[in-house]
Parts: C-alpha cells; structure tokens; sequence
C-alpha cells in the first residue's frame, strides 16, 4: 500500500487544452453513435448514387433536387449523430455533483469548451470520407450529369466542393455544443437537435430556394436561373446546362456550376459555426479571446453573404430555384 | 506555521435559507472528520474548501491561498482533490477513461505519465482489474471507489471528501481506511461522514456541525471526553435522558445527565456528538 502511496512524478504541467482536445477527439471517434451516423451516411450515399433515392443518380440527367444538386446531402445522418454526440458531451457535466468536482479543477471551463469544440474535427474527417468515397463512385462513371435532353454537361466535382460536408457537419457538432451551453437540458436539447436537424437537414429541398438558399447550412456549387417558359437559343446557350419543365419545374432552369458563388457560401457557413463557437464559450465563463472568436464568425458571416449576393449569377426572386 | 484551511466568519446562505453561519475553522494537517446531521452545513462548508462555491461573507485561507483570488483558487485547485457527494463519473466512461479525463483537467498533460498516474489511484482504491468496465456496469460501492480515485490524482496536499464511505461494503470501508492511513503525513484530509465509527477509526481531530454552525472543533477524544460519566444504561429508557436508544442486548442506553447510582458505561465520539447535536435537534431522540 505504501508503494502505490508513493508521490507520482511532476506530471502537471502546460497544454491542457491540447490534451483536453485530444480526450475529447478520442471520446467522439469511439462513439457508436458517430459510426451509425457514418453508416446511415454511406447507405445514403449509395442510395443517391444508384439512383433510388434521387430519381436518377448523379450520373443521369435529372431535374434541379436530384443527382449533382444534392452532392452534399448523404452526410444528413452524420448531421444529426454530431449535434448529439456533442450536446451529450458538453453536458456531462449536468450533475451538480460532476459540475463541481469540474469546478474543483484548475481547468476552467473555457477550456473543456475548446477541448470539446476541437471534437468537431472527428466527425468532418468523417463526413469528407463518406464525400470522397462519393466522389471516387462519381469519377469512376465519367462524372456527374447536370440539365436534360440537349442541354446536359458532365463534371467531376471540384476539390472545393469536398469541403461543403465537412463543413456543414462541424458546424452541426458546434452547434451541439453551443445549445448545451445555452439551455442546460438533455431534454430540450435533444429537441431543438432535431428540430434543427429536420429544418436545416431532413427538409433540405427548402434550402434550394431563393432566399432560403443563401443561408443554408448545405447547398450545392449549382445556381439556377429562370429563364421563362420561352428562352431564346442565346440564352439557352449561354449557360452549362439546362432544366426543361417537367417535375418540379415549370419554366426553363439555366443551371451554372459557379464555384466562386459556392466558396463564398463556405464562408458564410464558417462564420455561422465560428459564431456558434463563440456563443458556447461566452457561457463557459470570461475568456478575452471569446470575443474575437465572435467577431471572426460575424465578419465571415457577413462576407459570405456578401460574397453570395455579389455573384452575378443565379435568380434571387422569392421562391425561385437557386 | 500556515495552516491548510483556515475560515473565517464564514458564511452562505440559499434563497433565504443559512446554510453557513459565521464558521471560522482551522483545519491542520492530519485527517479531520466532520460530524453533523442532514442540513448541518457539511456539505456547503466542503464545498467551499473545494473552490467549488464562494461564500457569502467572511474570508478562506486554503493551502495559503486566497480562493476568492483568481490566481489563488487556481494554485489550490492545484493541489487539491475534492470527492463531491455523489462521484459525478460518466456512466458510458470506463473508469479508466473518466479518471483519465479528470486527470487532463489536473493539467496532467503528458500521456503516458497520466496513464500510469491513473493506473496508480486505481490499484489504490482497488479497482485495477476493473478499469476497463464501464462506470455504469460497477456496483454503487465500485463507483464511489472511482470518485474516491479521481481525488487521489496527482497526490493532492488537500483531500476533501464528502461521505466517502457510503455505499461501502465492510471490507471497502476497511481499505478505505488503507488508504488514508497510508497518505504522507502531511496531506490535509476533511470528510463528511454520517457514521461516527469512521471518525473514531480515522480522524485525530473533529469538527461537529448542526444548523450551519460549528457546534464542536477538536480532538477526537475530546468529543469522547465530553460525554464520559453522562452515558448510563438501564431497564428503561430514562425521561431524564438527553438521547436513549435499545441496546442489543435489550437495555436501554441513555445519554445525558445521569441520575444517582446509574450504571455508567464508556463514553464514545458518538456519545458527545449525540449530546451535543440533540440540544440543538430533538429529532435526534431514539426510543
């Protein structure tokens, strides 16, 4: 008993943070519910791939919801695992027994924030291989079919477009952490969960049109114009590809791949989850550097939205196709 | 000599309801054990030894340090391992990894020399051929032992444990005792106890709460002292008596003030802490 008594060598020392982050990437990869996630993504992903699910795959010609419109929208299931897993973690703590022995420790709870919200790199990783394995099937057909009848292009997606799901996912699993800071409850927290979920996720054909489509969590690098029922050859010809009416779409559809339009939108995206951040940290006590944090979410924000609207292409008309 | 825990006119109150009042305490180094009955203050007092709450008035020293000071309650934090009332452990974590995570928010940051830090206060507390079974899966007495060695972490000069010992069975409270017996003799040790065998098995010195007031603050012996020549045992409980109680072998044990001729038995810790807490609580009283 003396032995195992005896004093332990100095192991206290700087970088908690990083083992902090460290602990908490290592909790968030062993999580079951993150690997369900990854597995209702890959069957999704294949789903959308083949076909079944999107009225045609990426590889046929197909209306505006379907194929290359919806690259993003596999990672859906993994969303949802995100926000759970981090809300379940940021509130371990709810116990007022735990919460104290936490407060008894030199580690504020600024830090388990950030240590916590660095997790949110384990579920993008995630989400970028479930894109890539999605692109490699698409590249490995001859690419992706965008428009119909005459008016189709084919394209391998861009390097760019890789990003818009990891994205979207760290910004879930921030968000996770942001409402347990903010409404303290298992409970509530799993509903607002998946009502954001459904909202900005499940319902994703709402987020494809105007002005919906510039605040979405998840979009596509494709814009769509209305070109009226009867378009003239130059503005036929003046685009990528083309939608004919039929479906859900009753007018010509000019369809533009414009990765400018779509890298403003990353930003857009980065500023709602860097704010997010922000919001968890300013409730886990006083820290100078949460304001910058904010600031940086809200100057990205307001550049993204910028960036969109200045992109000189695309139909901004309430309720249009975007 | 600086003293581990010094408290000054301390005081806390809750929605108008005082838990602390007026408390001024000092604590030295050595195992002291703190006596009272449910809403005596115990609890709230720990607490704020811990850092874990601040105080409404009056002033803490704690390891030397000012724990209403930023810095000063981050150097006690240092040095300080705290068993709440309830361990707090996730139960999804396997005791290793819930340990492990209180150790990185120790600052213990370097990997390997944290596992073998954890590793360690398992083997202490006995839990090292469970370490990999999950919190959720260990008897209520398992998960106590987690808490207890998650305090342990990093050999704290300050231990504050609230009821370590319930939920024990008879063989843990023994190993428990193991454990405290085998820390430096400079480790600062106070816990909460219901059970006034553990204070007379464990703690040199005492300190008996009721209604958040110290009530009694010394030597175990002391607290013995107090009730020795005013513990009779008798036919019948005497109505004279402050506290009586059947004794197993059908007597009835009185404490208070006995009359002419009693039968007077060895006074004990529980006896002065009965004799004290019930002037303050006839709820005490035991027919």
């Amino acid at each position: 008993m003396t032995a195992l008594l005896a004093a332990p060598p100095a192991v206290v020392g700087r970088g908690t943070v990083r083992a902090l982050a460290a602990a908490e990437i290592r909790h968030a990869a062993r999580s079951p519910l993150i690997w369900a996630g990854v597995a209702f993504s890959v069957a999704l992903a294949g789903w959308a791939d083949t076909g079944s699910g999107t009225g045609g795959g990426f590889t046929e010609p197909g209306s505006i919801d379907n194929g290359y419109a919806v690259w993003e929208y596999p990672v859906m299931p993994l969303a949802l695992a995100a926000f759970v897993v981090a809300n379940g973690a940021a509130l371990r703590e709810r116990p007022t027994p735990t919460a104290e022995l936490f407060a008894s420790t030199p580690a504020r709870a600024w830090e388990r924030t950030v240590g916590l919200l660095a997790a949110a790199v384990v579920p993008a990783v995630l989400a970028l291989l479930v894109l890539t394995g999605q692109y490699l099937s698409v590249v490995a057909v001859g690419g992706a079919v965008l428009g119909e009848d005459r008016w189709t292009d084919t394209f391998d997606p861009a390097p760019l477009e890789m990003l818009g799901g990891p994205l979207a996912i760290g910004c879930s699993f921030v968000a996770g952490v942001a409402v347990a800071r903010v409404v303290r409850s298992r409970a509530a927290g799993a509903v607002l969960g998946f009502v954001g979920w459904a909202a900005f996720f499940g319902m994703y054909y709402n987020w494809l049109y105007a002005p919906f489509g510039l605040f979405a969590v998840t979009r596509s690098s494709v814009l769509a114009t209305n070109l009226g029922l009867h378009p003239s050859a130059a503005q036929l010809a003046a685009h990528e590809a083309v939608q004919p009416p039929g479906g859900f779409v009753h007018e010509y559809l000019a369809l533009d791949r414009v990765l400018s339009f779509y890298g403003m939108h990353l930003v857009y995206v980065g500023g709602v989850t860097l704010g997010l951040a922000g919001i968890a940290l300013a409730r886990s006590g006083r820290d100078v550097r949460t304001r910058r944090v904010l600031v940086a979410g809200l100057v990205l924000v307001v550049l993204g939205l910028a960036g969109e609207l200045l992109t000189p292409v695309g139909d901004l008309g309430v309720g249009k196709p975007l | 000599m600086t003293l581990p825990v010094a408290l000054s006119g301390v005081g806390k109150r809750f929605r108008g309801t005082t838990a602390l009042h007026d408390v001024t305490l000092e604590l030295p180094p050595g195992v002291t054990g703190l006596l009272g009955p449910n809403g005596a203050g115990k609890t709230t007092l720990l607490r704020i030894v811990a850092t874990a709450l601040s105080p409404d008035h009056g002033t803490a020293r704690v390891l030397g340090a000012d724990p209403a000071d930023v810095t000063g309650r981050l150097a006690i934090r240092r040095r300080l391992g705290y068993l709440p009332q309830e361990s707090g452990a996730f139960g999804g974590f396997t005791a290793f990894a819930f340990v492990d995570y209180v150790a990185v928010l120790k600052e213990m940051t370097d990997r390997a020399a944290r596992h073998a830090e954890v590793r360690r206060v398992l083997d202490v507390v006995g839990l090292g051929d469970r370490a990999h079974q999950r919190v959720r899966a260990l008897s209520g007495g398992m998960r106590r032992r987690v808490g207890l060695a998650q305090a342990l972490l990093g050999r704290p000069e300050l231990l504050v444990l609230d009821e370590p010992t319930v939920g024990l069975d008879p063989e843990q409270r023994l190993r428990f005792r193991e454990v405290l017996a085998g820390l430096p003799p400079d480790t600062c040790v106070l816990l909460s106890t219901h059970l006034t065998e553990d204070v007379a098995a464990l703690c040199p010195r005492v300190v008996v709460m009721d209604r958040g007031s110290v009530l009694f603050e010394g030597a175990t012996a002391g607290l013995a002292a107090l009730a020795e020549g005013r513990v009779w045992d008798a036919d019948a409980p005497d109505p004279a008596a402050t506290v009586s109680w059947r004794t197993p072998e059908g007597r009835a044990r009185n404490v208070g003030s006995p009359p002419p001729g009693a039968d007077l038995v060895p006074a004990g810790p529980e006896h002065g802490y009965l004799l004290i807490t019930s002037g303050a609580s006839s709820a005490e009283r035991v027919a």
